[in-house]
């Protein structure tokens, strides 16, 4: 009879246990990276009788969370997948709408300029059309000078964004670490059973980790896990972690002293870095080296010319880095006398052939980094060279968007609760201990029913 | 395959929320007129419409050069037809002069007339633009052409300058005063004129003498009509440059409009679509989530 009611309450225990487990799976439908936990149960030690064993009940032998390592991998790489790309996306966006031109750009200001020319070439000797062509070479050094500053701007944001995800990369490695030491003490203490509240939490730090930067990891005997950048630099090794720096020149540091920056990649951190040392960096070099080729060979020709005054030209542009180190702007305007445009090649104050040769430039082959141009085709390209770097980082941010989505999916599946499937559970399991308590109701009354036999 | 409560929801969802946001795009492509709203929706669209944008604009100018060419000819052309003009009375009266029964008192009024023509034809070869530049100057256009008294020497430059009207065509901005003035040949116009009348105050002028003048005056008059047809030349290029133009522009501004330009009805029917594909999604949505075993617990 005690066998009976043993095994009864081994059923009410059990049972209301995996009860408490739907309820907790139920509580956490909507928890981030929570796994689904269910009760494993086996039969307890049967008692043995010279005509067999009488089984003595159910025991519960773990909690199991739901949980593939192979998706939570590749929800982590796509994961930094995504975050690379649309953070280039969303910086390529911003660069993009510099070079956006809607009547108030560098190329409507070139190509103002360039018509301006064509003005003093109708009419050579006009101050008002010389002036105009000042004012026309005025504001397209203006558009360079805007450019140059909102890019500047641009990799400001770039350097903040860098910063504060630095200081959230240090914040997850050090809760990693922490979550570590916990994890392998209480493996240690409790023996295989599995704190799988605690592995859900440092899955989702790493997780919000692999936001930032792509990494890999590997589990100790122990249950640490140790993580690595993706060219195996370590975050974390079990409790040891290494913190991350950003040094005056825009470098990584790991640790305060090893430069990782180029071992860096994927994530929200890789995205920046790439946009920084890529995209920006070209388009930045690229926009100066125009606006040096366009002092350039303006200069050249002012140089060669005569001006209104039948005075030798002086130069036009000045450009930061020309050889008398006249400016520090990207570009500038060096004459403000009208009289001084040297429109002339010695012909008198009616000769326009050398305003002519400079109308010639905008489509007159020129080197720029190395490639044969125009003026013209060079600043078009620059545009088009960003645009084309934004589309490839908006096409890779949907492509990895729908893998990450689909990883996500793929989790959930795994891992997610269902509250339909949690709803047949806690059927199931409270049927079990109505019929539990039933059973000890029974033993009870098997015992009243003795009681009774030997009272009479 | 198992499939989770959160699953559902976040399935549900982003159908919803891609939905919204194709739609919000069609919308944008609609509100703004645009098919291509940021560079990066096509960059080689974007590249070749601001190289269209550019060709464009500077077709524009030149034809703005090509109007103000036009202007600046045919006030020489008119000029040059007040020149001819000149010299065709000159010729009558030189075939006046010429004329035995014309004694020298006549003689002195008509060599009168012809110095008054003279001084004319003076004004013709020094007019200046509304900006007091000497037209038949050349490059020189702040030097009078010829000076108002004798000797008379081409004080202009001949070199001439050109006006681009098109993308590879270049025009003449004057006519070279020096040869339309006779400067290239024996005598210059003036000189002429100037002979001509001395010739008619000669007393007792010789009607051979007078007449030979008329065989100058026809080389001196050949050279204006020269002048005057290099310019109408010069006029029937621009004509036909403009005409060229006006084809490419429009060409250039049609191919523009369908690189960059939205397809209304295309992208109204797509936004509809859309909009169709949203409501689905938000129906399918509520219908999912209204599924629970818990109410029939």
């Amino acid at each position: 009879m005690s066998s009976i009611l043993n095994t009864a309450l081994s059923a009410l225990n059990a049972n209301q246990r995996a009860l408490a487990t739907v309820s907790n799976n139920i509580a956490n439908v909507n928890t981030d990276g929570y796994s689904r936990q269910t009760v494993d149960m086996a039969t307890r030690q049967p008692n043995q009788f010279g005509f067999g064993a009488i089984g003595t009940g159910v025991q519960i032998t773990g909690i199991r969370r739901s949980y593939d390592e192979f998706v939570t991998t590749q929800l982590r790489n796509n994961t930094a997948g995504f975050f690379d790309q649309n953070t280039r996306y969303e910086l390529g966006s911003q660069l993009e709408r510099v070079l956006v031109d809607e009547g108030n750009g560098i190329n409507s200001a070139f190509s103002r300029f360039f018509n301006s020319l064509q003005d003093v070439a109708a009419s050579p000797s006009s101050l008002s059309a010389r002036q105009v062509m000042l004012s026309q070479a005025q504001a397209l050094a203006n558009r360079f000078v805007d450019a140059n500053a909102q890019f500047t701007e641009v990799g400001n944001e770039v350097d903040a964004r860098i910063n504060v995800a630095i200081n959230d990369m240090n914040a997850l490695v050090q809760r990693i670490g922490d979550l570590n030491e916990v994890i392998s003490k209480s493996s240690g203490q409790r023996q295989g059973a599995q704190p799988n509240d605690l592995l859900d939490q440092r899955d989702s730090a790493i997780l919000e980790l692999s936001k930032l930067v792509k990494v890999s990891t590997t589990q100790a005997a122990d249950g640490s896990m140790s993580v690595f950048t993706g060219s195996g630099q370590p975050l974390v090794l079990s409790g040891q972690i290494n913190t991350l720096s950003l040094d005056n020149n825009g470098r990584i540091l790991l640790g305060g002293v090893s430069d990782i920056t180029t071992s860096l990649s994927g994530g929200a951190v890789g995205g920046l870095l790439a946009f920084r040392d890529g995209t920006l960096a070209t388009a930045k070099q690229e926009l100066s080296e125009i606006a040096k080729t366009i002092a350039d060979q303006f200069n050249a020709l002012q140089v060669g010319g005569v001006d209104l005054a039948g005075a030798n030209g002086t130069p036009l542009f000045g450009y930061n880095g020309d050889a008398d180190n006249s400016t520090e702007s990207i570009l500038s305007v060096r004459i403000n006398d009208p009289v001084k445009i040297a429109a002339s090649q010695g012909g008198g104050i009616g000769d326009n052939s050398n305003i002519l040769a400079m109308a010639a430039l905008e489509r007159s082959a020129v080197n720029i980094n190395g490639k044969t141009t125009t003026l013209g085709d060079s600043l078009r390209g620059l545009v088009g060279t960003v645009a084309n770097q934004v589309r490839e980082a908006r096409l890779g941010s949907e492509a990895q968007n729908s893998l990450m989505q689909q990883s996500l999916l793929r989790r959930d599946g795994i891992s997610g609760v269902n509250l339909d499937e949690e709803a047949a559970d806690l059927m199931k399991y409270q049927q079990a201990y109505q019929a539990a308590a039933q059973m000890s109701s029974v033993a009870n009354s098997i015992f009243q029913t003795l009681m009774d036999a030997f009272r009479r | 395959m198992r499939v989770s409560t959160s699953q559902l929801n976040r399935l549900a969802l982003n159908s919803i929320l891609e939905q919204q946001a194709k739609a919000s795009r069609s919308q944008l492509e609609i509100s703004s007129g645009k098919r291509i709203v940021t560079p990066s929706d096509d960059p080689v669209g974007t590249v070749k419409s601001l190289s269209m944008q550019r060709n464009l604009e500077r077709l524009s100018q030149f034809e703005r050069n090509g109007s103000l060419l036009q202007g600046r000819l045919a006030e020489q052309e008119s000029l040059m037809t007040n020149g001819v003009n000149i010299l065709q009375r000159v010729r009558e009266i030189v075939v006046q002069g010429a004329n035995a029964s014309q004694g020298d008192e006549s003689r002195q009024l008509l060599a009168i007339e012809v110095r008054q023509q003279l001084q004319s034809m003076l004004q013709v070869a020094n007019t200046q633009d509304s900006e007091g530049r000497f037209i038949f100057s050349g490059m020189d256009e702040a030097t009078p052409t010829v000076p108002t008294s004798p000797p008379f020497s081409f004080a202009g430059s001949t070199d001439v300058r050109e006006l681009q009207i098109g993308p590879s065509t270049f025009i003449k901005d004057t006519v070279d005063g020096f040869k339309a003035f006779g400067f290239d040949g024996a005598e210059n116009v003036f000189d002429l004129l100037s002979s001509v009348a001395t010739e008619l105050e000669t007393p007792g002028a010789s009607t051979v003498n007078i007449a030979a003048k008329l065989t100058d005056l026809d080389k001196a008059l050949g050279s204006l009509s020269v002048a005057r047809t290099e310019i109408g030349v010069r006029l029937t290029q621009i004509e036909d440059q403009s005409a060229l133009s006006s084809g490419v522009v429009l060409q250039l501004q049609t191919t523009l409009s369908e690189t960059q330009d939205v397809d209304y009805a295309e992208a109204i029917t797509r936004f509809n679509q859309q909009l169709l594909g949203l409501q689905a999604a938000q129906q399918a949505y509520t219908k999912v989530q209204g599924l629970s075993l818990f109410n029939y617990l």
